[in-house]
């Protein structure tokens, strides 16, 4: 059995009352390497897909440039690094290549000139393929997507090649940079590709945030990890998603009645990452149940380690005390309590799309009201100010959205450990 | 299942949350947990907060770094100084507010980046930066204001 990453797990109490009925209770999966931090890093195969459309001019184009030319000097020997750039059509700025000549790849960097309109699909396209030159299981495969405008006509394409780089073990960080681009295109691309996505709201941004995905690069520990959860039959699953690094869906796969198969992608070697099950238990008696069994798969690519598996049963004790069934788990209930601000704050948009106006409205108050709680005033402003504009214009605004949608994501790092 | 006290939809047994409004089913549990509100008996320390509003004395547990704010067992938040009895919510105490600790025979007042700032004789303190306080000072978390008795 592997050891190098460690599956533990709590749930929001230490006891649960038994129930005439069925109930719900809240499970925390901590996936996390054993030993703290790598110290041997596998090759990077890296690939930036960078939007040269018009709007792009100015600051915006510049700071992409400088924040590339500080990844290619952070980048070793061993890594390899391609740039291609797109509006309509994609062109290759440099091909797939090890970092040999760090001037020559910058003076290649620094011939990005904006023009035209936007393409997401053409760029991925050959994004993909630069980084198909240098592809390994060893490595660690990455393409970076920035944009800052709306693609037009192509997104079935975009959705599609990032299916086809999750086949191959590409996962993809899609950046929107301004208010201009949609954010369901972009989510997508990353969900599919089991990467992320990420909202720059200024072009002062872009330096920063490129330097933050440079550091989660070097901190992949391990890759292609896989959870099977098997439950029990008194036991079903109601929904699952990530909470850290981040709080995001998770799309999982139904091998049998009573069996999910998660992809869950990248471990890092600071948070690891985190998960937050609902689950139905249907248990009537006291006593201590396994109610699932948990199996992790996984790749540690700078030392070969292919498929290695680590196993956890999932246990859970009912009583008929209701006293002992009292004592909760702060952590789980915290975790909890941000992900409930997540998702009033998705379903308020759902409603808000679908036209609902007046319930969209109350979700976004709900969700400000959970956001003050969590001491998060800001986006609690945020949330209000959305609400107003709903309820006066049937609208809200395309930079309260996007901050609402990308920070309550980031609402689980700031917890108190 | 359990009635929503705000919308009053359905919603399964142990949700911490209303499905259809968003309202909090936690607040209900958290009002079982016990309490670990503890105060170490005022008399033999040197140093006390007296509430301005209502003359309450608190005195300071035996630490050398004590945290002043609100109890939230669901953050795991349990300060030295507990201001929920003393309108901390209303008087806009964040949870975790400031703290106070010595330095040889002094002893200082830091702002932990609170929301709505400590005030140090009416003059807003630097958030994360040590202040030092003396027998009279006037002290002010949000809008709760205590007297700094030392003796």
């Amino acid at each position: 059995m592997a050891n190098e990453i460690s599956l533990s797990y709590e749930l929001n109490k230490d006891r649960f009352q038994t129930m005439p009925e069925s109930q719900l209770a809240y499970l925390l999966i901590d996936v996390k390497p054993s030993n703290g931090k790598n110290n041997i890093r596998a090759p990077l195969n890296l690939c930036l897909v960078v939007d040269r459309s018009a709007s792009m001019k100015g600051q915006k184009i510049e700071n992409v440039k400088k924040a590339i030319s500080n990844i290619i000097d952070q980048m070793s020997e061993s890594d390899y690094f391609s740039l291609v750039s797109f509006n309509e059509e994609a062109e290759v700025l440099v091909p797939g290549q090890p970092i040999v000549d760090r001037d020559a790849l910058k003076n290649l960097v620094n011939q990005l000139t904006p023009k035209n309109g936007t393409a997401i699909s053409s760029g991925m396209k050959q994004g993909l393929e630069e980084l198909r030159k240098n592809l390994a299981e060893n490595k660690i495969n990455r393409m970076i997507l920035l944009t800052d405008g709306q693609t037009y006509g192509d997104e079935e394409d975009c959705h599609q090649f990032a299916s086809a780089a999750a086949s191959e073990g590409i996962l993809i960080t899609a950046l929107g940079v301004g208010d201009e681009w949609y954010e369901e295109v972009l989510d997508t691309i990353a969900q599919k590709s089991n990467g992320k996505s990420d909202y720059i709201a200024t072009p002062d941004d872009i330096i920063p945030i490129f330097a933050d995905e440079m550091t989660n690069l070097q901190s992949v520990f391990a890759q292609s990890a896989m959870i099977t959860l098997r439950f029990s039959q008194d036991v079903t699953l109601r929904k699952i998603c990530r909470v850290l690094p981040a709080i995001s869906e998770l799309e999982y796969t139904p091998i049998a009645d009573d069996c999910v198969l998660i992809n869950i992608g990248e471990i890092d070697d600071r948070d690891g990452q985190t998960l937050l099950a609902e689950v139905f238990l249907n248990l009537r008696q006291q006593g201590k149940y396994r109610i699932a069994q948990a199996e992790l798969v996984y790749d540690i690519p700078a030392n070969n380690l292919f498929q290695q598996k680590v196993r956890k049963d999932i246990v859970v004790e009912l009583t008929d005390s209701e006293l002992l069934s009292k004592k909760i788990n702060p952590r789980v209930m915290n975790v909890a309590e941000r992900v409930s601000a997540y998702d009033l704050q998705t379903r308020a948009m759902q409603q808000a799309a679908s036209g609902d106006i007046a319930g969209a409205t109350r979700k976004l108050r709900a969700a400000a009201t959970r956001l003050l709680n969590l001491n998060e005033t800001e986006l609690a402003e945020t949330a209000l100010e959305e609400a107003l504009n709903l309820s006066k214009q049937g609208s809200m605004s395309a930079s309260g959205t996007k901050k609402l949608r990308y920070e309550t994501r980031k609402l689980t790092r700031r917890l108190v450990s | 299942m359990v009635t929503c006290h705000e919308c009053g939809s359905e919603n399964f047994d142990g949700a911490l949350y209303c499905e259809s409004c968003g309202a909090d089913f936690s607040e209900i549990l958290k009002a079982d947990y016990p309490s670990e509100q503890d105060f170490i008996p005022v008399g033999g320390a040197s140093l006390k907060l007296v509430v301005t509003d209502t003359g309450e004395e608190l005195a300071f547990p035996e630490k050398d770094d004590i945290l002043i704010g609100r109890e939230d067992p669901v953050s795991a938040i349990f300060p030295d100084i507990d201001t929920t009895l003393y309108n901390g919510e209303e008087d806009g105490v964040s949870r975790r507010h400031a703290r106070i600790f010595q330095q040889g025979n002094d002893y200082f007042v830091e702002d932990l980046e609170s929301v709505n700032s400590t005030f140090l004789n009416k003059v807003k303190l630097d958030p994360k930066t040590p202040a030092p306080i003396v027998d009279g000072d006037e002290l002010m978390l949000g809008r709760l204001k205590f007297r700094i008795a030392l003796s």
